[in-house]
């Protein structure tokens, strides 16, 4: 075994963390901005209003900087410090939550895509109508893989971050038992908007991933 | 629950992420009960000990015996 017991997180230097942390932060935002050049130039090429070779180009360079920062993301190790040993169970864990971050990703990019036959561009942030066979499929997709990854996820975390996600989730119950009834009373009584079910879902689940981050942190 | 996990893990020269590694936990898991945020599971406890090879009791003090 190395001799190095002073490794731990309360003991590394700042300066490397920051520009970690700022890799991490150019290297997500090239891959959300990629992603985005994707999914118009895809959409483009569907309604038949891009230059073949223009969307091609587009489509090619889009496509490579995904993957390139994809990769870049992945390699900077955002869930730990580069270059500890991890464990075989912390290794499993980080590849699911990898893979439900990429499945959420691929889901965002073919709801906006669908968003976006309707003329839509910020689908995933209104309320329009968007066409049936699409929102059937991402649905049947959501509802699948969803159980099927947090049941993999929920078998390889250890219990500490077991008991960070437990505390989290019953943040988040309480903020829906809260933000739900007083919203819909305040809707009746003509003080606030009507309920949006989405802004409710995703108060609730900042709240639960706020709670359970805090909770892990150590 | 105070442990003597830290002293023990210093005086056998590992870092929290060679002890999270022989757990098969996170580091974090390792530092949370080092620091007592996090009392470990009876299954867990007595990984450590065996890890350790020593009596559970010598590494955890309930504080209340």
């Amino acid at each position: 075994m190395m001799n190095k017991p002073d490794i731990d997180a309360e003991n590394s230097s700042l300066r490397p963390a920051v520009l970690r942390v700022t890799k991490l932060v150019i290297a997500s935002a090239l891959f959300l901005f990629s992603a985005g050049l994707v999914t118009g130039g895809t959409m483009a090429v569907v309604d038949g209003t891009a230059n073949p070779l223009k969307a091609a180009g587009i489509l090619s360079v889009g496509t490579l900087i995904v993957v390139a920062s994809g990769w870049w993301f992945w390699k900077l190790k955002p869930l730990g410090p580069a270059d500890e040993p991890i464990s075989a169970s912390t290794r499993r864990t980080r590849r699911y939550f990898a893979l439900s971050l990429g499945f959420g990703v691929l889901l965002g990019m073919g709801f906006a895509m669908s968003g976006l036959i309707n003329g839509d561009p910020a689908s995933l942030l209104s309320n329009e109508a968007i066409p049936r066979t699409p929102a059937l499929a991402l649905s049947a997709a959501y509802i699948v893989a969803l159980p099927i990854l947090g049941w993999l996820w929920h078998r390889s975390i250890d219990e500490h971050e077991n008991a960070a996600n437990s505390k989290g989730a019953l943040a988040g119950i309480y903020a829906y038992s809260m933000i739900a009834p007083v919203w819909w009373v305040g809707e009746r009584a003509g003080y606030l908007p009507p309920q949006q079910p989405m802004t409710v879902f995703v108060i609730v689940m900042i709240v639960w991933g706020l709670v359970w981050a805090v909770s892990r942190r150590a | 629950m105070k442990n003597r996990l830290r002293v023990l893990r210093a005086e056998r020269e590992w870092s929290q992420a060679e002890l999270a590694v022989q757990l098969d936990v996170s580091r974090q898991a390792v530092n949370a009960i080092e620091t007592g945020k996090h009392d470990p599971s009876l299954p867990l406890a007595f990984r450590i000990a065996r890890l350790f090879d020593m009596p559970i009791e010598d590494i955890f003090d309930d504080e209340q015996a």
